[in-house]
């Protein structure tokens, strides 16, 4: 065995070891192949840059200009440079460029890259399809946004709300509550870009109507959209609901009163997110009366608890820092006094702060 | 030429199987990080295209475990205060050094002590005292008795105000965005409970307070050779492990966790050496078991910077640890390995990590001693030996290839013409010795593992590689 070349181990050997090389050289190869490319790449895209940026500037500045033909290789380039620019700007200008863009094939050209399978090219179809605007583009926007895939249908949700923001709210809850791969802070950004008026309804109605799941999901995205009832929505929240994460969520957020005599109940709730979110909002929208409540919470099991109720305390209106100094004295509890003393070396550090 | 003893035939298909195992597995795992990173790569080139997360992300505590860092760690922390991020705090931690690295944060911050409300929901050796800094609210440092690496993260852990840690060496540089860039798959997917980001060689790049400001390839072949074994380490596994949630580390140089996850687990465990792999397999084991859905993700354009050893005293100690560790934490979890409920962790992962990573040294080692000897007693012919050793070679090549190649497919970090054929040719040197030198290393710390000797901790001699001045 393995004297001759024509032993099935050696051979086997030698093919595979012969296979890695070639492999490897052809990956050598592509390697090498693929800086020389991306050098090029960079080098268009920079002069297609130089070329087109004057000439949309121009455009957006409202004077005439002839446009030159868009070249093959320019094409993504100037299309992306186009979006940039749309993305800072309003009114007249942006309508102009809207004009030129169409002028010089780019409105085809995203309607082109819109349909493609590649999620890169669809994302930057769908963003230009949005500053276009046209209703034409709706159904097939819709229909990306219903898709399963992150990247794609959020371009195409946000391209339907800057297209018709009212029509397209309901179908943007619906499609996000049915699947969950929008994160919230994502949707948050394409609610806060949008005209309130438009989400308001629509929020509203889905989180005083819906399960659960649904309002759990909807709570977080309130302080995105500038809900004109916000305070009525929470307060109906938190004195109607039993679930610990809604009621915590709502209570993180409430500013009036109205709901205080169930934020005072919700202190003593057995969940610690529940009497942690309580303590903070006695903080925002408790009065003097609430003081011993939170210095009860101060000695909580829960160290969350015992925090936010040290905060809530210290941020009172008209309390002092001798007051704190007073109560520290008066405090039996070592966990309390544990915390207060933190709390009250945190204020003393950020006066030291803004002193400087 | 005798005919070839039975033994020596059977070890010959052995090291045959286990050569072409090697190259089937990365083969596929390439394939997938191939697909992985072609999507993620066409999606960068819209990032002229606005953020739709900024200035949303989630609160996230960094944890910098330091011990006898004096020399580094205020230039550290300066990088770490610099990093791009809306809302962050940074925890460092004294590990009781021995040299002045707590007088040195002191004076270099302004530190104040500070009357906290520690939490115990670890346990941690005493904390000797608590410091803030009036000029960085957002800075926290935690001096404490010495407990080790993992004692001094839990202790971070227990003072983290933020649903999320990044644990980061004391030596490391984060580019500005990785934090944005690995803190991603939280936001995306509430399942995720820990994520890793790629780790890179600092040695031969331009730092200067805390920014990475020119990326270079060392001038010593020791580092240079390793930028090599990372970007294999990095590309060809973790990034083909991540899509099947099979992924077994997470780097203790950078990796980010969800904290309330971390607390349930335990947190880092102080009585392992590869305390960032054992945590990764704990967490898999607890979700895989009990059923419970989860995500441990991997972000490769998430960047940390960190220095090599150049010296083999220093990198024969690593190795010995590391694969101590490796084989610490599979033996701790051995119950994932073809757990019904363990999936691509228990039937793939664990099982290819103990073949490949594991054995894989003693292995080689093997292998190469058996072919010399059969060579010496004249039982195989040159062309023969020869064949294996085209064998081994070529594996090892291919797959430095295939690392480069994604690198240059998605990342392109390293931007000269002079570094791709610097990386190139370590490609080749890597194979005269460099890796003979490792495979035996290795195979010492797995019979360090076997033997249940203790392993020390080396102390790494810091060259200087982050800035252009003297040291402190």
């Amino acid at each position: 065995m393995f004297d001759s070349i024509s032993d099935p181990a050696l051979r086997l050997a030698a093919g595979v070891g012969l296979t890695a090389l070639a492999l490897t050289g052809m990956m050598a190869l592509a390697v090498v192949g693929m800086r020389v490319h991306a050098v090029r790449s960079r080098r268009r895209h920079e002069r297609a840059v130089q070329r087109w940026r004057p000439l949309m500037v121009q455009v957006a500045a409202g004077d005439d200009c002839t446009a030159p033909r868009l070249q093959r290789g320019e094409q993504v380039p100037v299309l992306l440079l186009w979006n940039q620019m749309q993305e800072s700007l309003r009114g007249a200008a942006h309508l102009r460029l809207n004009e030129f863009g169409e002028r010089i094939g780019l409105y085809a050209l995203a309607q082109r890259l819109e349909s493609q399978p590649t999620v890169a090219a669809r994302v930057l179809g769908d963003a230009a399809l949005g500053h276009f605007a046209k209703v034409a583009d709706w159904s097939r926007l819709d229909q990306g946004m219903h898709e399963v895939g992150t990247p794609a249908s959020l371009a195409a949700a946000r391209a339907l709300m800057r297209i018709d923001a009212a029509s397209a709210a309901e179908s943007v809850f619906e499609r996000y509550l049915k699947h969950s791969d929008w994160p919230a802070p994502r949707v948050g950004t394409l609610l806060r870009e949008s005209p309130h008026e438009a989400i308001a309804g629509p929020l509203t109605r889905r989180l005083m109507d819906g399960k659960l799941y649904d309002r759990l999901r909807l709570l977080p995205l309130l302080r995105f959209a500038e809900v004109p009832n916000i305070h009525s929505l929470l307060d109906r929240l938190v004195q109607t609901s039993q679930e610990p994460q809604v009621l915590s969520i709502a209570m993180r957020q409430l500013q009036g009163p109205a709901a205080l005599a169930d934020v005072r109940r919700l202190a003593g709730h057995t969940d610690p997110l529940v009497r942690s979110a309580a303590a903070q909002a006695l903080g925002r929208i408790g009065t003097a009366a609430d003081q011993n409540r939170l210095i009860d919470l101060m000695g909580d099991a829960n160290w969350w608890v015992r925090y936010r109720a040290a905060q809530s305390l210290v941020g009172m209106p008209r309390v002092e820092a001798d007051d704190m100094v007073q109560l520290r004295r008066l405090v039996s509890d070592r966990y309390a006094r544990d915390i207060l003393d933190q709390v009250m070396a945190e204020r003393s550090l950020a006066a030291q702060a803004l002193a400087a | 030429m005798t005919t070839l003893p039975l033994w020596a035939q059977a070890l010959t298909w052995l090291f045959l199987a286990y050569f072409v195992g090697i190259n089937l597995v990365y083969l596929v795992l390439n394939l997938i990080a191939l697909r992985s990173v072609h999507r993620d790569s066409a999606l960068r080139t819209l990032a002229a295209l606005p953020a739709y997360t900024a200035g949303l992300e989630p609160g996230v505590s960094i944890c910098i475990p330091a011990y006898n860092e004096e020399a580094t760690i205020a230039e550290s922390v300066r990088s770490m205060l610099q990093i791009d991020y809306p809302d962050f705090e940074i925890i460092v931690v004294n590990d009781g050094s021995k040299d002045r690295t707590v007088d040195v944060l002191k004076r270099e911050f302004g530190l104040q002590p500070f009357q906290q409300a520690y939490r115990r929901t670890l346990p941690v050796k005493p904390l000797r005292g608590i410091y803030r800094s009036p000029q960085h609210p957002q800075l926290l440092v935690i001096d404490k008795d010495n407990g080790g690496r993992s004692d001094a993260v839990n202790a971070a852990v227990n003072a983290s105000r933020n649903g999320l840690l990044c644990v980061v060496d004391a030596d490391s540089v984060l580019e500005r965005d990785s934090l944005k860039r690995v803190v991603r798959p939280f936001i995306e997917d509430p399942l995720t409970v820990a994520c890793g980001g790629t780790v890179r060689i600092s040695n031969g790049c331009h730092i200067s307070r805390g920014y990475l400001e020119r990326v270079d390839v060392a001038s010593n072949w020791l580092a240079r050779i390793q930028i090599l074994e990372y970007l294999r380490g990095f590309h060809n596994g973790r990034i083909g492990w991540a899509p099947l949630n099979a992924l077994l580390i997470i780097s203790g140089a950078f990796g980010v966790f969800r904290r309330t996850t971390l607390v349930e687990a335990g947190g880092f465990s102080v009585d392992t050496i590869g305390e960032d792999m054992e945590l990764t397999m704990r967490l898999h084991r607890m979700h895989r078991l009990a059923g419970r859905a989860y995500r441990i993700a991997f972000v490769p354009e998430a960047v940390c910077w960190t220095e090599a050893p150049e010296s083999l005293a220093v990198l024969r100690s690593q190795r010995t640890r590391w694969q101590r560790g490796l084989l610490e934490s599979l033996w701790k979890h051995r119950i994932l390995f073809f757990h019904p409920k363990a999936g691509a962790v228990g039937w793939l992962a664990c099982p290819a990590m103990l073949l490949i990573e594991g054995l894989g040294p003693l292995v080689e080692l093997l292998g190469y001693a058996v072919m010399t000897a059969l060579i010496v007693f004249d039982l195989v012919s040159w062309p023969a030996f020869g064949a294996f050793l085209l064998l081994a070679f070529g594996s090892g090549l291919m797959l430095s290839a295939a690392a480069l190649l994604l690198e240059e497919m998605a990342f392109r970090t390293y931007p000269r013409p002079r570094h791709l054929a610097v990386l190139l040719l370590a490609m080749v040197v890597e194979n005269l010795g460099y890796r003979q030198l490792t495979v035996w290393w290795r195979t010492v710390g797995l019979f360090k593992w076997l033997t249940g000797q203790k392993q020390r901790w080396g102390e790494m001699h810091r060259l200087g590689v982050r800035g252009t001045g003297p040291r402190p």
